[in-house]
Protein backbone atom coordinates (compact mmCIF):
# COMPACT_ATOMS: atom_id res chain seq x y z
CA UNK A 1 0.00 0.00 0.00
CA UNK A 2 2.87 2.70 0.54
CA UNK A 3 4.84 1.40 -2.12
CA UNK A 4 1.60 1.89 -4.28
CA UNK A 5 1.50 5.59 -2.30
CA UNK A 6 4.82 6.28 -3.59
CA UNK A 7 4.70 5.55 -6.66
CA UNK A 8 1.38 7.75 -7.23
CA UNK A 9 3.39 10.87 -5.90
CA UNK A 10 6.40 10.22 -7.60
CA UNK A 11 4.27 9.67 -10.74
CA UNK A 12 2.47 13.19 -9.83
CA UNK A 13 5.69 15.15 -9.27
CA UNK A 14 6.95 13.23 -12.52
CA UNK A 15 4.07 14.99 -14.42
CA UNK A 16 3.91 18.25 -12.62
CA UNK A 17 7.49 18.81 -13.73
CA UNK A 18 6.77 18.05 -17.65
CA UNK A 19 3.67 20.02 -17.56
CA UNK A 20 5.65 23.13 -15.89
CA UNK A 21 7.27 23.11 -18.71
CA UNK A 22 8.10 27.11 -20.46
CA UNK A 23 9.12 28.01 -24.10
CA UNK A 24 9.94 30.79 -24.57
CA UNK A 25 12.66 32.89 -26.95
CA UNK A 26 12.72 35.09 -29.94
CA UNK A 27 11.66 35.56 -33.79
CA UNK A 28 14.08 37.82 -36.14
CA UNK A 29 14.05 38.72 -39.39
CA UNK A 30 16.88 36.60 -40.85
CA UNK A 31 18.15 39.47 -43.29
CA UNK A 32 17.18 42.70 -41.26
CA UNK A 33 18.01 41.37 -38.26
CA UNK A 34 15.25 43.04 -36.36
CA UNK A 35 12.81 41.51 -34.35
CA UNK A 36 9.22 40.40 -35.59
CA UNK A 37 6.20 41.49 -34.19
CA UNK A 38 2.94 39.18 -34.08
CA UNK A 39 4.21 35.89 -35.33
CA UNK A 40 2.06 32.71 -35.14
CA UNK A 41 3.20 29.60 -33.55
CA UNK A 42 0.92 26.95 -34.06
CA UNK A 43 1.94 23.80 -31.69
CA UNK A 44 1.27 20.71 -33.20
CA UNK A 45 1.67 17.10 -31.51
CA UNK A 46 -0.16 13.54 -32.93
CA UNK A 47 -3.78 14.04 -32.90
CA UNK A 48 -3.63 17.71 -32.58
CA UNK A 49 -2.85 21.35 -32.85
CA UNK A 50 -3.28 24.62 -31.33
CA UNK A 51 -2.97 27.96 -32.78
CA UNK A 52 -1.05 30.82 -31.47
CA UNK A 53 -2.06 33.58 -32.82
CA UNK A 54 0.21 37.20 -32.66
CA UNK A 55 2.54 35.50 -30.18
CA UNK A 56 5.22 37.22 -30.54
CA UNK A 57 5.63 41.26 -28.76
CA UNK A 58 7.33 44.26 -30.47
CA UNK A 59 10.88 42.46 -29.38
CA UNK A 60 9.98 39.13 -31.41
CA UNK A 61 9.83 37.96 -27.89
CA UNK A 62 7.22 34.89 -26.95
CA UNK A 63 6.99 33.06 -23.68
CA UNK A 64 3.84 30.26 -23.06
CA UNK A 65 3.32 27.43 -20.51
CA UNK A 66 2.47 24.32 -22.09
CA UNK A 67 0.52 23.33 -19.67
CA UNK A 68 -1.65 26.32 -20.36
CA UNK A 69 -1.88 25.89 -24.06
CA UNK A 70 -2.48 21.95 -24.37
CA UNK A 71 -4.67 19.46 -23.48
CA UNK A 72 -3.27 16.17 -20.99
CA UNK A 73 -3.13 13.81 -24.21
CA UNK A 74 -0.64 15.83 -25.86
CA UNK A 75 1.47 16.87 -22.87
CA UNK A 76 1.85 12.97 -22.56
CA UNK A 77 3.48 13.02 -26.12
CA UNK A 78 7.32 12.69 -26.36
CA UNK A 79 7.31 15.19 -29.32
CA UNK A 80 5.46 18.13 -30.11
CA UNK A 81 6.08 20.47 -33.31
CA UNK A 82 6.42 24.41 -33.18
CA UNK A 83 5.73 26.11 -36.44
CA UNK A 84 6.67 29.65 -36.53
CA UNK A 85 4.82 31.33 -39.80
CA UNK A 86 4.01 35.12 -41.48
CA UNK A 87 3.17 35.59 -44.33
CA UNK A 88 5.34 36.64 -46.66
CA UNK A 89 8.12 34.37 -44.87
CA UNK A 90 9.26 30.81 -44.74
CA UNK A 91 7.62 29.29 -42.30
CA UNK A 92 10.15 27.23 -39.69
CA UNK A 93 9.46 24.28 -37.84
CA UNK A 94 11.02 23.45 -34.32
CA UNK A 95 10.92 20.47 -32.89
CA UNK A 96 10.39 19.96 -29.48
CA UNK A 97 11.19 16.20 -27.99
CA UNK A 98 11.85 15.47 -24.62
CA UNK A 99 13.06 12.06 -22.43
CA UNK A 100 10.33 10.00 -20.68
CA UNK A 101 9.48 12.03 -17.25
CA UNK A 102 11.07 14.87 -18.45
CA UNK A 103 9.77 18.46 -19.33
CA UNK A 104 9.82 19.62 -23.25
CA UNK A 105 12.76 22.09 -23.83
CA UNK A 106 13.24 24.72 -26.41
CA UNK A 107 17.10 24.64 -27.77
CA UNK A 108 16.49 27.49 -30.36
CA UNK A 109 16.68 30.86 -28.30
CA UNK A 110 16.50 32.74 -31.64
CA UNK A 111 14.19 31.78 -34.28
CA UNK A 112 15.06 33.20 -38.33
CA UNK A 113 12.35 33.84 -40.49
CA UNK A 114 13.70 34.11 -44.03
CA UNK A 115 11.44 36.13 -46.19
CA UNK A 116 10.27 34.54 -49.32
CA UNK A 117 11.88 35.33 -52.68
CA UNK A 118 10.08 38.07 -54.58
CA UNK A 119 8.13 39.17 -51.46
CA UNK A 120 8.09 42.45 -49.95
CA UNK A 121 10.01 42.17 -46.74
CA UNK A 122 7.92 43.53 -43.55
CA UNK A 123 10.51 46.50 -43.35
CA UNK A 124 11.92 47.34 -46.75
CA UNK A 125 13.95 49.92 -45.44
CA UNK A 126 16.27 47.52 -43.43
CA UNK A 127 16.68 45.28 -45.62
CA UNK A 128 20.63 44.87 -45.85
CA UNK A 129 22.58 42.28 -48.07
CA UNK A 130 25.69 42.22 -46.40
CA UNK A 131 25.97 38.42 -45.86
CA UNK A 132 29.36 37.28 -47.16
CA UNK A 133 32.00 38.10 -44.55
CA UNK A 134 35.69 37.60 -46.43
CA UNK A 135 36.69 38.77 -43.08
CA UNK A 136 38.32 37.91 -39.87
CA UNK A 137 36.18 39.15 -37.31
CA UNK A 138 38.62 40.84 -34.23
CA UNK A 139 37.45 39.51 -31.35
CA UNK A 140 34.67 41.84 -29.53
CA UNK A 141 33.09 42.64 -32.62
CA UNK A 142 29.41 42.65 -32.39
CA UNK A 143 28.67 40.63 -35.25
CA UNK A 144 24.92 41.76 -34.76
CA UNK A 145 25.51 45.12 -35.30
CA UNK A 146 25.49 45.85 -39.06
CA UNK A 147 26.77 49.29 -39.06
CA UNK A 148 29.90 48.04 -37.39
CA UNK A 149 29.87 45.09 -39.80
CA UNK A 150 29.93 47.03 -42.55
CA UNK A 151 32.46 49.19 -41.38
CA UNK A 152 34.70 45.93 -41.01
CA UNK A 153 34.39 45.03 -44.44
CA UNK A 154 34.54 47.87 -45.65
CA UNK A 155 37.71 48.41 -44.33
CA UNK A 156 38.63 44.98 -44.62
CA UNK A 157 38.07 45.45 -48.40
CA UNK A 158 39.85 49.15 -49.37
CA UNK A 159 42.90 47.72 -47.81
CA UNK A 160 42.91 44.64 -49.46
CA UNK A 161 41.87 44.91 -52.65
CA UNK A 162 41.29 48.04 -55.53
CA UNK A 163 37.44 48.23 -54.95
CA UNK A 164 35.15 49.40 -52.28
CA UNK A 165 31.71 48.04 -51.01
CA UNK A 166 28.53 49.46 -51.81
CA UNK A 167 25.54 48.33 -49.49
CA UNK A 168 22.21 47.30 -51.45
CA UNK A 169 18.93 47.47 -49.91
CA UNK A 170 16.23 45.35 -50.83
CA UNK A 171 17.12 43.39 -53.45
CA UNK A 172 13.16 42.59 -54.55
CA UNK A 173 12.30 42.12 -57.32
CA UNK A 174 16.05 41.67 -58.82
CA UNK A 175 15.28 42.21 -62.22
CA UNK A 176 14.22 46.06 -61.21
CA UNK A 177 17.95 46.96 -59.85
CA UNK A 178 20.09 48.05 -62.18
CA UNK A 179 24.26 48.07 -61.50
CA UNK A 180 24.60 51.63 -63.26
CA UNK A 181 22.70 53.11 -60.29
CA UNK A 182 25.23 51.90 -58.34
CA UNK A 183 28.48 52.79 -59.75
CA UNK A 184 30.87 50.73 -61.42
CA UNK A 185 33.40 48.25 -59.36
CA UNK A 186 30.89 47.34 -57.62
CA UNK A 187 30.47 44.73 -55.54
CA UNK A 188 26.50 43.00 -55.08
CA UNK A 189 26.01 40.62 -52.48
CA UNK A 190 22.78 39.27 -52.49
CA UNK A 191 20.85 36.33 -50.56
CA UNK A 192 19.65 33.42 -52.52
CA UNK A 193 21.66 31.44 -54.76
CA UNK A 194 19.71 30.39 -57.72
CA UNK A 195 18.86 33.69 -57.97
CA UNK A 196 22.43 35.02 -57.90
CA UNK A 197 23.28 32.56 -60.31
CA UNK A 198 20.87 33.99 -63.10
CA UNK A 199 21.44 37.43 -62.05
CA UNK A 200 25.03 37.23 -62.36
CA UNK A 201 24.93 35.55 -65.84
CA UNK A 202 22.88 38.85 -66.72
CA UNK A 203 25.54 41.14 -66.06
CA UNK A 204 28.12 42.52 -68.08
CA UNK A 205 29.66 45.30 -65.85
CA UNK A 206 29.39 43.63 -62.10
CA UNK A 207 32.54 42.93 -60.65
CA UNK A 208 31.84 39.90 -59.19
CA UNK A 209 29.26 38.51 -57.08
CA UNK A 210 29.57 37.36 -53.79
CA UNK A 211 26.65 35.60 -51.93
CA UNK A 212 25.43 33.40 -49.04
CA UNK A 213 23.33 33.54 -46.06
CA UNK A 214 25.26 33.75 -42.58
CA UNK A 215 23.96 33.89 -39.13
CA UNK A 216 25.66 34.88 -35.82
CA UNK A 217 24.72 32.86 -32.42
CA UNK A 218 26.71 32.43 -29.37
CA UNK A 219 27.78 28.93 -28.13
CA UNK A 220 27.42 27.40 -24.85
CA UNK A 221 30.80 28.52 -24.31
CA UNK A 222 29.29 32.03 -24.86
CA UNK A 223 31.69 32.40 -27.90
CA UNK A 224 30.36 34.03 -31.15
CA UNK A 225 30.35 31.81 -33.91
CA UNK A 226 29.00 31.95 -37.71
CA UNK A 227 27.01 30.20 -39.39
CA UNK A 228 26.48 30.34 -43.17
CA UNK A 229 25.31 28.18 -46.17
CA UNK A 230 25.19 29.01 -49.52
CA UNK A 231 28.46 30.18 -50.44
CA UNK A 232 29.23 31.31 -54.18
CA UNK A 233 31.25 33.64 -56.49
CA UNK A 234 30.29 34.60 -59.07
CA UNK A 235 32.30 36.29 -61.70
CA UNK A 236 30.46 37.74 -65.06
CA UNK A 237 31.88 36.50 -68.21
CA UNK A 238 32.95 38.93 -71.16
CA UNK A 239 30.99 39.55 -74.13
CA UNK A 240 30.35 35.85 -75.29
CA UNK A 241 31.24 33.93 -72.84
CA UNK A 242 29.54 32.46 -70.04
CA UNK A 243 30.18 33.62 -66.44
CA UNK A 244 32.00 31.65 -64.12
CA UNK A 245 30.29 30.45 -60.86
CA UNK A 246 32.45 29.35 -58.16
CA UNK A 247 30.49 27.73 -55.33
CA UNK A 248 32.23 26.38 -52.14
CA UNK A 249 28.60 24.84 -50.23
CA UNK A 250 30.87 21.48 -50.09
CA UNK A 251 33.88 22.79 -49.34
CA UNK A 252 33.16 24.46 -45.63
CA UNK A 253 31.41 22.31 -43.36
CA UNK A 254 27.59 23.09 -42.43
CA UNK A 255 26.28 24.14 -39.67
CA UNK A 256 28.45 26.21 -36.78
CA UNK A 257 32.11 26.83 -38.10
CA UNK A 258 34.54 29.13 -36.66
CA UNK A 259 34.76 32.57 -38.05
CA UNK A 260 38.67 32.08 -38.43
CA UNK A 261 37.89 29.15 -40.82
CA UNK A 262 35.13 31.12 -43.02
CA UNK A 263 37.64 34.10 -42.92
CA UNK A 264 40.50 32.04 -44.08
CA UNK A 265 38.53 30.01 -47.15
CA UNK A 266 36.78 33.19 -48.56
CA UNK A 267 40.34 35.56 -48.25
CA UNK A 268 41.87 32.83 -50.89
CA UNK A 269 38.61 32.72 -53.00
CA UNK A 270 38.28 36.20 -52.72
CA UNK A 271 41.68 37.40 -53.41
CA UNK A 272 42.16 34.94 -56.57
CA UNK A 273 38.71 35.60 -58.06
CA UNK A 274 38.87 39.30 -57.45
CA UNK A 275 41.78 40.10 -59.12
CA UNK A 276 40.08 38.27 -62.24
CA UNK A 277 36.76 40.17 -62.03
CA UNK A 278 39.01 43.47 -62.05
CA UNK A 279 40.18 42.64 -65.46
CA UNK A 280 36.79 41.57 -66.95
CA UNK A 281 35.19 44.17 -65.77
CA UNK A 282 37.76 46.74 -67.30
CA UNK A 283 37.76 45.10 -70.11
CA UNK A 284 34.12 45.02 -70.76
CA UNK A 285 33.95 48.55 -69.76
CA UNK A 286 36.47 49.45 -72.30
CA UNK A 287 34.70 48.26 -75.05
CA UNK A 288 32.03 50.56 -74.92
CA UNK A 289 34.87 53.25 -73.48
CA UNK A 290 36.21 56.52 -75.37
CA UNK A 291 39.63 55.34 -76.83
CA UNK A 292 41.37 57.15 -74.18
CA UNK A 293 39.54 55.77 -71.29
CA UNK A 294 39.36 52.37 -73.21
CA UNK A 295 43.09 52.02 -73.28
CA UNK A 296 43.31 53.12 -69.27
CA UNK A 297 41.00 50.29 -68.69
CA UNK A 298 42.61 47.67 -70.88
CA UNK A 299 45.92 48.18 -69.53
CA UNK A 300 44.39 47.80 -65.98
CA UNK A 301 42.98 44.52 -67.23
CA UNK A 302 46.24 43.34 -68.53
CA UNK A 303 48.20 43.59 -65.73
CA UNK A 304 45.43 42.08 -63.66
CA UNK A 305 45.41 39.20 -66.05
CA UNK A 306 49.08 38.86 -65.65
CA UNK A 307 49.33 39.09 -62.13
CA UNK A 308 47.13 36.45 -61.74
CA UNK A 309 48.49 34.16 -64.47
CA UNK A 310 51.43 34.31 -62.01
CA UNK A 311 49.36 32.72 -59.43
CA UNK A 312 47.33 30.15 -60.99
CA UNK A 313 50.00 27.69 -60.69
CA UNK A 314 49.53 24.05 -62.28
CA UNK A 315 45.82 24.86 -62.56
CA UNK A 316 45.92 23.91 -66.19
CA UNK A 317 42.29 25.42 -66.74
CA UNK A 318 42.62 28.67 -65.25
CA UNK A 319 46.00 29.26 -66.96
CA UNK A 320 44.53 28.42 -70.37
CA UNK A 321 41.35 30.62 -69.58
CA UNK A 322 43.41 33.19 -68.44
CA UNK A 323 46.10 33.23 -71.52
CA UNK A 324 43.06 33.51 -74.04
CA UNK A 325 41.40 36.31 -71.96
CA UNK A 326 45.00 37.87 -72.03
CA UNK A 327 45.11 37.49 -75.72
CA UNK A 328 41.86 39.11 -75.97
CA UNK A 329 42.79 42.07 -73.98
CA UNK A 330 45.64 42.65 -75.94
CA UNK A 331 44.11 42.35 -79.11
CA UNK A 332 41.84 45.36 -78.12
CA UNK A 333 44.47 47.70 -77.01
CA UNK A 334 46.18 46.91 -80.81
CA UNK A 335 45.42 50.57 -82.55
CA UNK B 1 0.00 -37.75 -54.28
CA UNK B 2 1.88 -36.98 -51.41
CA UNK B 3 1.42 -35.96 -47.78
CA UNK B 4 3.69 -33.25 -47.85
CA UNK B 5 2.01 -31.90 -50.93
CA UNK B 6 -1.15 -32.21 -49.43
CA UNK B 7 -0.07 -29.85 -46.71
CA UNK B 8 1.64 -27.36 -48.74
CA UNK B 9 -1.56 -27.28 -51.11
CA UNK B 10 -3.28 -26.61 -48.11
CA UNK B 11 -1.18 -23.98 -46.65
CA UNK B 12 -1.76 -22.34 -50.60
CA UNK B 13 -5.49 -22.94 -50.31
CA UNK B 14 -5.05 -20.78 -46.98
CA UNK B 15 -3.17 -18.16 -48.27
CA UNK B 16 -5.09 -18.19 -51.52
CA UNK B 17 -8.44 -18.13 -49.63
CA UNK B 18 -7.61 -15.13 -47.53
CA UNK B 19 -6.04 -13.29 -50.48
CA UNK B 20 -8.68 -13.55 -52.50
CA UNK B 21 -11.74 -12.80 -49.52
CA UNK B 22 -8.67 -9.29 -49.13
CA UNK B 23 -9.36 -8.63 -52.70
CA UNK B 24 -13.01 -8.91 -52.64
CA UNK B 25 -13.51 -6.88 -49.32
CA UNK B 26 -11.27 -3.87 -50.96
CA UNK B 27 -13.23 -4.16 -54.25
CA UNK B 28 -15.90 -2.84 -51.68
CA UNK B 29 -14.00 -0.05 -49.95
CA UNK B 30 -13.05 -2.49 -46.88
CA UNK B 31 -9.83 -2.93 -46.57
CA UNK B 32 -8.76 -5.36 -44.42
CA UNK B 33 -6.34 -4.56 -41.37
CA UNK B 34 -3.52 -6.85 -41.27
CA UNK B 35 -4.69 -7.97 -37.87
CA UNK B 36 -7.93 -8.65 -39.98
CA UNK B 37 -5.77 -10.83 -42.13
CA UNK B 38 -4.14 -12.67 -40.38
CA UNK B 39 -7.16 -13.04 -38.12
CA UNK B 40 -8.75 -14.94 -40.99
CA UNK B 41 -5.84 -16.65 -42.19
CA UNK B 42 -5.89 -18.37 -38.60
CA UNK B 43 -10.06 -19.37 -38.94
CA UNK B 44 -8.84 -20.94 -42.30
CA UNK B 45 -6.09 -22.91 -41.28
CA UNK B 46 -8.05 -23.87 -38.18
CA UNK B 47 -10.85 -24.78 -39.90
CA UNK B 48 -8.75 -26.79 -42.34
CA UNK B 49 -6.91 -28.40 -39.84
CA UNK B 50 -10.02 -29.71 -37.78
CA UNK B 51 -11.32 -30.96 -40.96
CA UNK B 52 -8.43 -32.97 -42.19
CA UNK B 53 -7.43 -33.94 -39.01
CA UNK B 54 -10.65 -37.27 -38.73
CA UNK B 55 -9.75 -37.69 -42.11
CA UNK B 56 -6.20 -38.58 -41.29
CA UNK B 57 -7.07 -40.39 -38.80
CA UNK B 58 -9.48 -42.78 -41.01
CA UNK B 59 -6.89 -43.42 -42.75
CA UNK B 60 -4.86 -47.07 -42.24
CA UNK B 61 -1.93 -46.68 -39.65
CA UNK B 62 1.04 -46.93 -42.03
CA UNK B 63 -0.94 -43.70 -43.76
CA UNK B 64 -1.95 -42.10 -40.73
CA UNK B 65 1.12 -41.26 -39.14
CA UNK B 66 2.53 -39.77 -42.45
CA UNK B 67 -0.97 -37.95 -42.84
CA UNK B 68 -0.68 -36.09 -39.86
CA UNK B 69 3.04 -35.13 -39.84
CA UNK B 70 1.75 -33.83 -43.36
CA UNK B 71 -1.12 -31.52 -41.56
CA UNK B 72 2.37 -29.86 -39.58
CA UNK B 73 2.38 -26.91 -41.32
CA UNK B 74 -0.76 -25.98 -40.88
CA UNK B 75 -0.41 -25.88 -37.42
CA UNK B 76 2.84 -24.04 -38.08
CA UNK B 77 0.37 -21.51 -39.56
CA UNK B 78 -1.82 -21.06 -36.87
CA UNK B 79 1.16 -21.19 -33.75
CA UNK B 80 2.88 -18.55 -35.41
CA UNK B 81 -0.07 -16.73 -35.54
CA UNK B 82 -0.58 -17.06 -31.86
CA UNK B 83 2.79 -16.61 -31.55
CA UNK B 84 3.20 -12.84 -32.85
CA UNK B 85 0.42 -11.57 -31.40
CA UNK B 86 1.14 -13.04 -27.52
CA UNK B 87 4.62 -11.85 -28.26
CA UNK B 88 3.49 -8.27 -29.51
CA UNK B 89 0.90 -8.33 -26.69
CA UNK B 90 3.30 -9.21 -23.86
CA UNK B 91 6.41 -6.99 -25.29
CA UNK B 92 4.79 -4.32 -27.30
CA UNK B 93 6.81 -2.15 -30.04
CA UNK B 94 7.58 1.39 -28.77
CA UNK B 95 4.78 3.72 -30.06
CA UNK B 96 7.55 6.19 -31.24
CA UNK B 97 10.28 6.88 -33.80
CA UNK B 98 12.93 9.27 -34.16
CA UNK B 99 15.80 10.51 -36.03
CA UNK B 100 17.69 13.18 -38.71
CA UNK B 101 16.74 14.39 -42.24
CA UNK B 102 20.02 15.05 -43.99
CA UNK B 103 19.00 17.36 -46.52
CA UNK B 104 20.06 20.64 -48.95
CA UNK B 105 16.68 22.58 -47.76
CA UNK B 106 14.83 21.07 -45.25
CA UNK B 107 11.93 23.44 -45.02
CA UNK B 108 8.46 22.42 -45.64
CA UNK B 109 9.38 18.84 -44.96
CA UNK B 110 6.83 16.73 -43.68
CA UNK B 111 7.66 13.11 -42.52
CA UNK B 112 4.98 9.92 -42.32
CA UNK B 113 5.03 5.95 -41.82
CA UNK B 114 3.75 3.51 -44.12
CA UNK B 115 2.85 0.20 -42.75
CA UNK B 116 1.72 -3.02 -44.70
CA UNK B 117 1.27 -2.82 -47.86
CA UNK B 118 2.11 0.86 -48.15
CA UNK B 119 -0.77 1.46 -45.87
CA UNK B 120 -0.27 5.06 -43.98
CA UNK B 121 0.25 4.79 -40.17
CA UNK B 122 -1.61 7.62 -37.79
CA UNK B 123 1.64 9.67 -36.76
CA UNK B 124 2.42 13.41 -36.23
CA UNK B 125 3.54 15.56 -35.41
CA UNK B 126 4.79 15.36 -38.74
CA UNK B 127 7.08 17.79 -39.56
CA UNK B 128 10.70 17.42 -39.62
CA UNK B 129 12.64 20.10 -37.92
CA UNK B 130 13.47 23.19 -40.81
CA UNK B 131 16.61 24.11 -38.57
CA UNK B 132 18.06 20.85 -37.55
CA UNK B 133 16.41 17.79 -39.44
CA UNK B 134 15.37 15.71 -36.38
CA UNK B 135 12.20 14.56 -36.35
CA UNK B 136 10.38 12.47 -33.60
CA UNK B 137 6.80 10.79 -34.21
CA UNK B 138 4.38 9.38 -31.92
CA UNK B 139 2.41 6.59 -33.76
CA UNK B 140 -0.59 4.63 -33.29
CA UNK B 141 0.03 0.83 -32.52
CA UNK B 142 -1.81 -1.78 -34.68
CA UNK B 143 -1.54 -5.09 -33.77
CA UNK B 144 -0.12 -7.33 -36.16
CA UNK B 145 2.10 -4.70 -38.17
CA UNK B 146 4.77 -2.10 -37.67
CA UNK B 147 5.38 0.93 -39.62
CA UNK B 148 7.96 -0.39 -42.37
CA UNK B 149 8.90 2.64 -44.70
CA UNK B 150 9.00 6.26 -44.00
CA UNK B 151 7.76 8.65 -46.48
CA UNK B 152 9.62 12.23 -47.14
CA UNK B 153 7.51 14.53 -48.81
CA UNK B 154 8.52 18.25 -49.72
CA UNK B 155 6.52 20.48 -52.11
CA UNK B 156 8.32 20.61 -55.85
CA UNK B 157 9.89 17.50 -54.99
CA UNK B 158 9.06 13.60 -55.53
CA UNK B 159 8.44 11.58 -52.33
CA UNK B 160 10.81 9.37 -50.78
CA UNK B 161 10.24 6.14 -49.03
CA UNK B 162 13.14 4.31 -46.70
CA UNK B 163 12.81 1.39 -45.38
CA UNK B 164 12.66 0.65 -41.15
CA UNK B 165 14.22 -2.42 -39.95
CA UNK B 166 12.24 -4.29 -37.21
CA UNK B 167 15.55 -4.00 -34.86
CA UNK B 168 15.79 -0.55 -35.26
CA UNK B 169 12.50 0.06 -34.92
CA UNK B 170 12.44 -2.41 -31.56
CA UNK B 171 15.42 -0.93 -30.24
CA UNK B 172 14.64 3.30 -30.82
CA UNK B 173 17.52 3.23 -32.73
CA UNK B 174 17.89 7.21 -33.99
CA UNK B 175 17.37 6.77 -38.38
CA UNK B 176 19.42 8.93 -40.53
CA UNK B 177 17.87 9.60 -43.77
CA UNK B 178 18.99 11.44 -46.69
CA UNK B 179 16.72 13.45 -49.14
CA UNK B 180 18.17 14.25 -52.67
CA UNK B 181 14.87 16.45 -54.22
CA UNK B 182 14.01 14.66 -57.11
CA UNK B 183 11.61 16.85 -59.66
CA UNK B 184 7.80 15.32 -58.81
CA UNK B 185 6.60 13.97 -61.96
Amino acid sequence: MKITRLFLIVLLLLAGHAEAATISGQVMDAISRKPMEGIEISLKWYGGDHRIRDATDSQGRFQFQLAQMLPAEALQRRSLNLLFSQQGYIAESILLERLPDAAFNLNHERIELTPVEGSSPSDPGSYTTLYVLPYQVPQGSNLSDPQEMQTLITEYLTSGVDMYLQEIAVPAPIENFGLQSLGMDTEVKISNTARVIDFGYQLKDALAIVGGRAGTRLTDEQQEQMEFSSRYVIVPGIEGQTGRVMRWDDALPTGLISSRMIADRLNRLWGRNTVRAIALAAYNRAMTADAETKLVLLKKAEEFLKAELRDAGTDEPLVAELDELLQQVKEARKP
Amino acid sequence: MSDAQDSISDISVVAETTEKLSQFLDSIGIELSVFGLQFTALIIALAAFIILLPVAWKKTQTARYAAIVGLAPLLLVIVFIATSWLGQWLNPLPDYISGRVVAEDLHDMSIGLLGFRDRPFAAGPDYVDSITGRFALNYQLRLGDYPRQFVLKKPGCGDLEFPISYSGLKSEQRFKLEFICRASP
